[in-house]
């Protein structure tokens, strides 16, 4: 219980602290902006001669500040698109985002987003590939995500519709349930069917997150039919 | 060439107060990703808003280099009868 608790005040501080980062980019961003536009704004007003002392200041201007914004937003920009509310900002992911944040809910999203180590991050973490360049094909795919939903006729469809033709472009990779269930402990090992399972699962012929394991992640895109199959430990 | 000459005329002033204006807007789309952090808004500022800033800045450079061009001036650019001073005065 104390080693759990431990992992847990470990899960909330790792969340807080990269919160923390996050906002002070956000700070140092809308400082650096500010800074830059007053430089332009006095320049643009008074209109000094042109000597080095104004090119030296538009440097500053119109270098130096803006890049400190741009560096700074830009990574900003990418923290906030791994927060869970990003992720529910469109309206399609109402049921998904409400779903996760539910204390009640017994589905597997739920319950890993209640584990701080995912906590408000939980979308990003289940669903970001794992790998050497998974944090940049996850966020090409967020692109495709865009396209979807304003180019590609998602924003107009009614949440109960969309639920229904809503599916994985490919089937979930089991590699991501196994960065935290590595497969080689004991606890893991006492289960039958993980033995049983266990070249499938490595495989990806046999889904963590299927119907007879642990459940769908998000259920209620089921029909009633699958959902009454899925597990639960 | 002709591009470089009809730079070399426009004014250096016209240039930078151009790129001061385009970094302005840069730098307001680049704000508003942050402050309202919406998945186009943010998609904007980090490829529009970029490509609009980094604009800003080449402008500011061209502003300078034109300047410094028209400082130090190319021998081929001045007025022929002072390029052809020198070998007159060489003339027996």
């Amino acid at each position: 219980m104390a080693l759990q608790n431990s992992a847990v005040g470990r899960g909330q501080e790792w969340y807080e602290s990269t919160t923390r980062v996050t906002e002070a980019l956000g700070i140092v961003s809308l400082l650096s902006a500010a800074v830059a536009a007053t430089i332009l704004i006095v320049y643009l007003k008074r209109r000094p001669p042109r000597d080095l002392r104004t090119k030296l200041w538009l440097l500053l201007g119109l270098g130096v500040f803006p890049a400190i914004a741009a560096a700074s937003s830009t990574v900003s920009g990418m923290q906030r698109t791994t927060e869970r509310k990003f992720c529910g900002s469109c309206h399609v992911m109402t049921a998904h985002y409400e779903d996760a944040a539910d204390p009640k809910s017994q589905s597997l999203a739920a319950r890993h987003s209640r584990n701080p180590f995912f906590g408000e991050k939980s979308c990003y973490v289940c669903h970001a590939d794992y790998g050497m360049y998974g944090y940049a094909m996850t966020k090409a795919g967020g692109m495709r995500h865009v396209y979807e939903y304003y180019l590609g006729g998602y924003r107009q469809m009614p949440l109960e519709e969309f639920k229904k033709v809503i599916h994985l472009r490919k089937p979930y990779d089991n590699t991501n349930c196994r960065q935290c269930h590595t497969t080689t402990l004991h606890d893991w090992r006492r289960v039958p069917d993980h033995v049983s399972l266990k070249d499938e699962v490595e495989s990806n012929r046999v889904s963590c997150a299927s119907a007879g394991c642990h459940g769908y992640a998000h259920p209620f895109t089921k029909p009633a039919a699958k959902v009454s199959l899925s597990g639960g430990s | 060439m002709k591009l470089w000459r009809t730079l070399i005329q426009r004014s250096v002033s016209q240039l930078t107060r151009f790129a001061a204006a385009l970094a302005l807007l840069a730098l307001l789309i680049m704000v508003s990703s942050v402050v309202y952090p919406r998945p186009l808004l943010v998609v904007f500022a980090m490829s529009v808003g970029h490509v609009i800033g980094g604009a800003a800045f080449a402008c500011y450079l061209l502003a300078v280099l034109v300047d410094v061009s028209r400082s130090n001036p190319p021998s081929d650019s001045l007025a022929p009868s002072e390029a052809k001073a020198p070998s007159r005065s060489k003339t027996p």
